[in-house]
């Protein structure tokens, strides 16, 4: 309780009504209770003011409805033209646009909120002639023209679709989306291509198109029969989290697709790592298929 | 409010017993119940350790604290809790009604925490593996259409599987079969067709956030299409927020 620091009266000093009262006012010390006061483990639950250290929650169903993959199945294009990069927000099968909309009730971030956010989704790259091979174009990249190589020429494997995230910070409208901090809008110029910088992809999960692979035994020094497919369907997944640091107001969230991009390292300056658009292999008009999943956000007070 | 004594004594005034004891008994009232807010130190001084401790539920393997659960399970290192998926659990080999089917959903081992959940909290459970999906290329088997789809579950009731578990289909992920079956290679076999690390070796990770009180229990839950699927690497862990 109250720290009282008054000496104690001796024998023989003189008992005055102001030693009396101050004796009383002693006991009122506003604002004098503090840690010293305070036994360990003196506040549970039940003395907190409901101001949960979780500000808000939502969640979000995208693409279609069902599990298996039936009809109705949701498409993106690949990028043909890498000035003008096909960017396809997530929807149903029918063009209804699915994402996360917050326009209702709005978050409103405060410097030390924490924006935390997840997606998944089921995923299938394809293109419609199976016996294809779209990574062997004139100038795709990751094209290895192995010499002696059945099935040859192959692809190293790295090509990908991306999904990242855009928000809405501007109205209810939900008419503004950008890409969130962190994440590159793919127009960034790498060499004599265009892309996004590694770096710049905070927001992004990547999806691998194809795959090739060896049935049969290699001999030393050459390389194998090498058949390819389609990448059948599979669970993809992202994160994102944003520290606040001012007032940002959030309309909404929504997925991007776009693809396909290969990696790229240049060898000048920074020697960045990054993923550009690969235009060759958009020939063969590969496209991602989804079905369905989920976004899920949380904003979290910092103090 | 602060305290302030009933009485002022002033010099050359009688001191009267009930004077005192009026005082007194106000100062007990106030030491009592009349501390405020304005008689507390107005920065923050409240410590971890002037907070109730945290206590470890030994039984569900969570720490419940003034502001909710958290804790964590995985499989402990490469292979030592390994865990499975099976169409022999959820008897989906052969197809069927795959989409419909809510009670063929069946409990992965292992992978469910138990909550005593003291009032209304926001749940938050993340969940991530890497299985080895067969191959089942057999007799029956749906080959490169067989699927393992792996969903978050919760059910009330503190123990796994003793309630009606809910699941939103939608929301499932999915790897697919290694569908080919072994390959002979002149008379030796060379392994499956379609390489695991590629199309079989499946990698997923899902985040759920709901709302829920009183007892719960959350975790994973699958169906498989497949003969079995050895979920090799595995983790989960809580949060949950009052």
């Amino acid at each position: 309780m109250s720290r009282i620091t008054r000496g104690r009266a001796g024998v023989g000093d003189l008992a005055s009504a102001a030693d009396l009262n101050g004796t009383y006012s002693d006991f009122t010390q506003t604002g004098a209770l503090n840690t010293y006061n305070t036994r360990d483990q003196a506040f549970d639950l039940p003395h907190f003011t409901n101001t949960p250290i979780l500000l808000n929650k939502a969640t979000a169903a995208l693409g279609n409805s069902g599990m298996t993959h039936l009809a109705p199945v949701s498409e993106a294009l690949s990028t043909t033209n890498a000035s003008s990069p096909v960017k396809t927000p997530l929807a149903t099968s029918t063009g209804t646009a699915t994402f996360l909309n917050l326009s209702s009730a709005p978050w409103t971030t405060a410097s030390g909120d924490v924006i935390r956010l997840w997606w998944n989704l089921s995923v299938a790259s394809s293109w419609p002639d199976a016996t294809d091979k779209p990574w062997a174009y004139t100038d795709a990249l990751g094209n290895y023209n192995l010499p002696g190589a059945a099935g040859a020429p192959i692809s190293d494997g790295l090509h990908l679709w991306v999904i990242y995230l855009q928000w809405d910070i501007t109205s209810a409208g939900l008419l503004n989306w950008v890409e969130v901090p962190g994440q590159s809008s793919f127009t960034s110029t790498v060499g004599s291509y265009k892309g996004a910088y590694v770096y710049d992809l905070a927001a992004s999960s990547v999806v691998s198109p194809w795959t090739l692979y060896s049935p049969g035994d290699a001999d030393a020094g050459s390389v194998p029969t090498v058949s390819h497919r389609a990448q059948g369907y599979f669970a993809n997944y992202g994160m994102w989290a944003y520290p606040a640091t001012g007032a940002v107001t959030v309309y909404g969230f929504r997925l991007v697709i776009t693809g396909i991009l290969h990696p790229v390292h240049l060898s000048l300056g920074n020697e960045d790592n990054a993923i550009v658009y690969d235009i060759p292999v958009s020939t063969d008009d590969p496209k991602l298929y989804y079905k369905s999943g989920r976004i899920n956000a949380l904003q979290m007070r910092g103090s | 409010m602060a305290y302030s004594p009933p009485s002022t004594f002033v010099d050359g005034s009688p001191l009267t017993a009930a004077g005192l004891k009026g005082n007194d008994d106000a100062l007990k009232v106030y030491l009592h119940e009349g501390v405020v807010a304005g008689d507390l130190t107005a920065s923050a001084w409240v410590d971890t350790h002037h907070i109730q401790a945290p206590v470890i539920d030994s039984f569900s393997g969570v720490q419940h604290g003034v502001t909710g659960f958290q804790g964590s399970q995985w499989d402990g290192g490469a292979l030592v809790r390994c865990q499975f998926g099976t169409a022999l659990l959820t008897a989906k080999r052969y197809g069927g009604s795959t989409e419909l089917d809510d009670y063929a959903w069946e409990v992965i081992p292992q992978t469910t925490f138990g909550l005593g959940l003291r009032k209304t909290a926001t749940v938050v459970f993340h969940w991530w593996m890497e299985s080895n999906n067969g191959p089942d290329d057999g007799t029956g088997s749906q080959g490169i259409g067989a699927y393992m789809w792996v969903s978050e579950y919760n059910a009330s009731g503190a123990l796994a599987a003793t309630g009606a578990k809910s699941i939103t289909k939608e929301y499932s992920q999915e790897v697919v079969n290694n569908s080919a079956g072994f390959v002979p290679a002149l008379f030796t076999a060379t392994g499956p067709l379609l390489p695991y690390t590629l199309l079989g070796y499946g990698n997923m990770s899902g985040t759920s956030v709901f709302t829920a009180t009183d007892n719960l229990a959350v975790g994973l839950s699958h169906l498989s299409l497949i003969d079995r699927s050895a979920i090799i690497n595995w983790g989960i862990s809580l949060e949950v927020y009052y």
